[in-house]
């Protein structure tokens, strides 16, 4: 057997996704992280930023998950940057204020600058010792940030703490598939929060330590994952992240694959941008795990998917080419070819390693999923999700976040600007 | 806050990979020997199916074996036989140490298919012709659609179209040059019908045309499948 170049980088590819997978269990096995839910002694002070810019959809009742926090009022800020806002989620947040007049909510209106600007306009007027950054799409739960704030005291390096994200009502059969997405990507996080690698701190409802921010310089205001940046930052100056799986916060998904793919396109170009911006932190012993493993990992998996989504459709294409070409022979005489099609399958004929090296990965991945599941006490089927979304998520998800890198490859190659700009 | 690099970690997954991969090769390994005896056993019985087919035929002519039910194994034969290529060529393309071996297999098989072609032909001299014989000269290493094209025309006319397949690039078999030296084939792919012979890649209209003139001289008729095209 000659070992062709595509057979040599697909096993290249498999042994480090395999490497991943097998390093990722051992942490799991090995890690001993306290998730018990922790008495809180006080309360500190607390602000939420609700950046907004067109969200007379949904600010409304995301203000009234801020209100409804479990948490003594008075020790509650909640600061609203009306980011140029051209629909009516101004008047919007107004009457919520008139709702509340007991509760300090401050309304800040500022010309369309983006996310990072407005909170960075909103830090200045933070009064809480700890504030959090809440998307005006996404919803927490009464108690999640009593479970949050209470793991700050007992760690004065531990600047960040993230709450688990789920998805919001998943109606349609993208959204449920996302709905897997996000509840896995959590259970990752959380063996990256073992080993000190989360790299990014998401919008809604991640809890900062406000000084530590400030002293940093708070938001990138240019980033267009500015979330992603400030972890990054954070990790830069030796700080500590940690995920929780007892907050919940609900987020609103995309609905279309259009949207969706905007979406990624602007996350995973932002996350490739801030991991080139802070090169130095890769393979740095100083960094720890987070630089031998988290960095390079995020340039990596976008050049392992695009390699793998390469080889794959070169392979699918000739084969299509190939089979065309018979068809074409044979003056497209489909039913006769169909008519004397006899199934032929001999077992000793499977690529037998190949297929070793698949089913160990599949396994593998089948069984950190259905772990995340139960760590989160979710099951597959809840809420009209379905076995069939699941397949989907298996099958045509990975073919879309692979042509997502590729995009992304594009717009590198051809130094494209970026439409969110 | 004080960072460490999990090195017992990555030295344990790497070794589990290694151990996996390892697992992947010594089982691809295995499979191969698997494959090996298969080909052999398989090898073994189209050989005594081929005996047993000779033994036969030198009955037909005192009446004891019927030259229909002689036709008929003869061609189920041929089609499991071709089958059975097929499985050993993929064999050979996957094998990981044992090359030789199924090359062997291979050329064995090359020569059992040439002595069914010979035994058809003492066939048809002792019987009525039934069948269309159809030798394929083809290079491995060239693309084409010949082969596509003779497999959609033995869809097409079933059991009764005899089709041999000949590597060209088998070069380790003397047979297969004494073969196409007796038809003069210096180019491939090549095709023989009976003994009309078509050189480079051959339309299926043409090969179509060729096996249903075959038919109307053994028939009398052409049957219905000539009708299509």
């Amino acid at each position: 057997m000659i070992l062709d170049t595509t057979d040599l980088i697909i096993s290249v590819m498999y042994f480090f996704l395999l490497f991943l997978s097998i390093f990722w269990l051992i942490v799991l096995v090995t890690s001993k992280e306290d998730q018990r839910e922790r008495q809180i002694k006080r309360f500190p002070s607390f602000t939420v930023i609700v950046p907004a810019f067109n969200e007379q959809e949904s600010i409304v009742q995301t203000l009234e998950s801020a209100l409804r926090l479990d948490y003594p009022p008075e020790k509650v800020q909640i600061i609203v940057v009306n980011d140029g806002s051209t629909d009516n989620t101004k008047v919007l947040v107004e009457e919520v204020m008139k709702g509340y007049p007991q509760r300090d909510i401050t309304l800040i209106n500022q010309e369309n600058k983006g996310k990072g600007k407005a909170m960075n306009h909103g830090l200045k007027f933070v009064k809480g010792e700890f504030f959090a950054s809440l998307d005006a799409d996404s919803f927490v739960s009464p108690d999640a940030l009593k479970k949050m704030i209470v793991h700050f005291d007992a760690d004065p390096q531990l600047a960040a703490v993230c709450p688990l994200l789920k998805v919001k009502k998943p109606e349609n059969t993208l959204q449920k598939v996302q709905w897997y997405e996000y509840l896995i990507n959590m259970f990752y996080r959380q063996l990256n929060a073992h080993i000190d690698c989360i790299h990014v701190t998401p919008g809604p409802f991640s809890i900062y330590r406000t000084k530590v921010v400030q002293d940093l310089g708070g938001y990138d205001e240019k980033n267009l994952t500015e979330d992603l940046e400030i972890a990054i930052r954070l990790q830069k100056h030796h700080y500590k992240i940690i995920q929780r799986f007892d907050a919940v916060v609900e987020t609103v998904t995309p609905q279309t694959w259009r949207s969706l793919f905007r979406q990624r396109v602007r996350w995973y170009k932002g996350s490739i941008d801030n991991a080139l911006a802070y090169k130095s932190l890769m393979f740095n012993k100083n960094y720890g795990d987070f630089g031998f493993l988290r960095m390079p990992t995020i340039i990596a998996s976008g050049v392992i998917a695009i390699i793998l989504t390469v080889v794959l459709l070169q392979q699918v294409l000739s084969r299509a080419w190939s089979w065309l070409s018979s068809l074409q022979a044979v003056n497209y005489d489909l039913l006769t070819l169909i008519k004397g099609f006899t199934f032929q399958f001999n077992f000793l004929s499977l690529p037998f390693f190949k297929v070793t090296i698949a089913v160990t990965l599949m396994a593998l991945s089948f069984f950190i999923m259905m772990y995340s599941f139960k760590v989160v006490e979710e099951k597959i089927t809840n809420h009209g999700r379905t076995w069939v979304s699941l397949l989907l998520y298996l099958t045509v998800y990975s073919i879309f976040i692979s042509t997502v890198w590729i995009a992304i490859a594009f717009r590198y190659a051809s130094r494209r600007k970026d439409y969110w700009k | 806050m004080a960072r460490t690099i999990s090195v017992k970690k990555y030295a344990l997954a790497f070794i589990l990979t290694i151990l996996v991969f390892a697992g992947g090769i010594v089982l691809g390994l295995s499979i191969d020997n698997l494959r090996l005896n298969d080909a052999k056993q398989s090898s073994l019985l189209e050989k005594s199916n081929l005996l047993s087919l000779q033994l036969q035929q030198r009955y037909v002519t005192s009446g004891i074996a019927g030259c229909d039910s002689l036709n008929r194994i003869l061609e189920n034969n041929i089609g499991e036989l071709t089958r059975k290529m097929g499985i050993i060529v993929d064999y050979g393309r996957n094998t990981i140490i044992n090359q030789e071996e199924f090359d062997l297999q291979l050329r064995d098989y090359f020569l059992t298919e040439i002595q069914y072609f010979l035994l058809s032909q003492e066939i048809d001299n002792k019987c009525s012709k039934d069948n269309i014989k159809i030798i394929y000269f083809y290079d491995e290493n060239e693309l084409d659609t010949q082969g596509d094209i003779l497999d959609y025309l033995k869809k097409m006319f079933g059991q009764r179209l005899l089709v041999f397949s000949l590597n060209s690039a088998f070069n380790d078999e003397p047979m297969i040059d004494i073969m196409m030296t007796s038809y003069n084939i210096t180019q491939f792919p090549s095709v023989v019908v009976n003994s009309q012979v078509f050189r480079g890649h051959t339309a299926v209209k043409e090969l179509h045309s060729a096996i249903c003139d075959e038919f109307k001289l053994i028939d009398g008729e052409v049957p219905e499948e000539c009708g299509k095209e």
